[in-house]
């Protein structure tokens, strides 16, 4: 009913356009007989072509629509531009069309949706250096704790030296006896299976993150997006906004924790760091004690 | 209607104008200040169009066209009264002509300052109000649709049917206005986020850089203590060499005090016996 309807109009159209736009070609003869011809006929022949100016800018709007059905990124990428460019020429929003406000919104929607999209790469960097940064902090730990026995193997090898250097000496040379400060304590060792225990949490939330990210993305692709209205269009656009604050701000809970876990491995290593300097000072003292017996025996 | 009455009042104007050729310009300049008095009437009321339901961008474009046509007409007049000026000036023609003439540019000043009038008050409408567009409503059936209801109804529903339209369009203008207002706040704290983002992602690179600074020093010191190790077992392999060679030392001096001994206690008994 409604096609059949439309159709004839469409036809009539033209018909009524070209007779139309005959009489202004014409000359005033033309006029003349427009203008004794006074009758309803030509009167409903005005209406008709009132109608056909009302009705040029829609045909171009549905030529435009088609456009868009056919190259749809073309379309997007040439509103986006007009929208920048005509707002700068306008001057403001308030002389804006509703349409043109509606298609800006969307614009707007979708910049921030990329603004978005960006915070969630950025905090994905930072959360792959972090664990970068943790895994240093845990390879320092392990060098210290290395060190640190070390340092007491250069204890043990000196309390033996110590001891020879005592018992060598003529039979009438003075007896010597190594000056000792305090003990010399390896790493403690209470501090180490936490420090383990930790490793293997840090390393099972590694990969927990590495999984979690596919899991958000994927997530993002599934629902696909249905462009019918400017409104919803902007619904939509605001889900997916709403998606990635939540992926961010799970992020940032991760990096959160990380930087938790950074700050206690840093207090560790600053407390094995002094542990080290002590042991390593006292071992500086006696080593230069047994400096001084052994020059004394060789100049003897 | 506005249409017809602009077809209606040219072709009164073009007959004038052919008139004109043998009428002399006094009534010319009062047949163009009959002409724009009767287009800046139909300017008013467009001009008293905008801000309802029928404010489109047709509605828009038909103030446009006019309005050069009012400006037209107003170059036209002007025209025409300079010639009669002139006429005036130069030959001398009859008192009463010449006071018409003046009372003629009396009502021309006065139809122009009603233009402007109307014209400043289009601008400010033009820019308080936004032109309604149609939603997927086939103009013509529109328009028919409209003419239909101008038909049927009495005039105050008419009244009430474009107030209801028109709070209709400012409730829409007001959500659309809302929407782009969430919109700007939005957009406004995720520019915050993100700029607070980069900010942390500094943190944790400088954090990084220390961290591998402090990794060198590490290192340093674990190769420092690497070094002191093996010293200190060179030293104590030193000092166990000494220690060896000091015992036999001692144990030599003792067998030559043992044989003194003896050879001392022969030589004694011999001197006794």
């Amino acid at each position: 009913m409604s096609g059949s309807k439309k159709s004839p109009l469409k036809v009539a159209k033209p018909s009524s356009a070209e007779s139309w736009t005959n009489p202004f070609d014409s000359d005033d003869e033309g006029k003349d007989s427009k203008k004794y011809s006074s009758s309803r006929k030509t009167s409903s022949e005005r209406a008709l072509a009132t109608l056909e100016v009302n009705t040029n800018p829609f045909d171009d709007d549905i030529d435009a629509n088609k456009k868009s059905s056919s190259t749809s990124y073309a379309f997007q990428s040439a509103n986006r531009n007009r929208y920048k460019n005509d707002f700068r020429d306008s001057g403001g929003l308030e002389n804006q069309s509703v349409q043109e406000l509606e298609s800006y919104a969307v614009y707007k929607a979708e910049e921030t949706t990329n603004s978005v999209n960006n915070c969630l790469k950025i905090a994905e960097n930072i959360r792959e250096d972090a664990t970068k940064t943790l895994v240093t902090l845990e390879q320092q730990g392990e060098q210290i704790t290395r060190s640190h026995h070390v340092a007491a193997d250069i204890d043990h090898d000196l309390s033996r030296g110590e001891k020879l250097l005592g018992s060598l000496g003529g039979l009438f040379s003075k007896t010597w006896k190594p000056k000792k400060t305090r003990a010399i304590t390896g790493p403690v060792i209470v501090g180490d299976d936490p420090v383990r225990r930790k490793d293997n949490h840090l390393e099972q939330r590694d990969k927990l993150g590495l999984t979690s990210a596919p899991k958000g993305q994927s997530k993002l692709r599934t629902p696909p997006p249905e462009p019918t209205n400017a409104l919803e269009k902007v619904e939509v656009e605001k889900k997916k906004q709403d998606d990635a604050l939540s992926d961010l701000s799970d992020l940032l809970g991760e990096l959160k924790d990380m930087a938790v876990d950074m700050g206690s491995e840093i207090e560790r290593h600053n407390k094995a760091l002094n542990h080290l300097y002590d042991d390593v000072d006292e071992l500086n003292f006696r080593v230069k004690g047994a400096n001084q017996r052994g020059r004394r025996l060789l100049g003897k | 209607m506005s249409f017809q009455d602009i077809e209606a009042g040219r072709p009164f104007g073009s007959r004038r104008g052919l008139m004109n050729g043998k009428q002399d310009p006094t009534q010319a300049v009062a047949a163009g200040i009959f002409q724009i008095n009767t287009a800046v009437s139909t300017f008013q009321r467009l001009v008293n169009t905008l801000g309802t339901p029928k404010d489109t961008l047709d509605l828009r474009e038909k103030l446009h066209k006019t309005r050069l046509h009012i400006g037209q007409l107003v170059k036209d007049t002007s025209a025409k009264l300079k010639q009669a000026s002139d006429i005036d000036h130069h030959a001398e023609v009859n008192a009463s002509k010449k006071i018409a003439d003046a009372k003629l540019a009396k009502d021309f000043q006065a139809v122009l300052k009603e233009f402007q009038k109307a014209q400043r008050l289009a601008a400010e409408r033009e820019t308080a109000y936004t032109p309604f567009v149609p939603q997927a409503v086939l103009p013509s059936s529109y328009t028919a649709s409209e003419v239909d209801v101008g038909s049927d109804k009495s005039p105050e529903q008419r009244a009430l049917l474009v107030e209801s339209r028109r709070q209709e369009v400012l409730f829409l203008d007001n959500e659309i206005a809302f929407n782009e207002a969430i919109i700007e706040e939005r957009e406004q704290g995720i520019q915050e986020i993100q700029q607070q983002i980069g900010e942390v992602n500094e943190i944790f690179k400088d954090l990084a850089v220390l961290v591998h600074e402090q990794g060198a020093m590490i290192d340093d010191i674990g190769s420092n203590i690497e070094n002191s190790h093996a010293a200190t077992a060179q030293a104590k392999s030193q000092l166990s060499k000494a220690s060896k060679t000091q015992r036999s030392n001692s144990s030599l001096t003792c067998l030559l005090l043992v044989i003194f001994g003896i050879v001392l206690l022969i030589v004694i008994i011999v001197l006794a016996a």
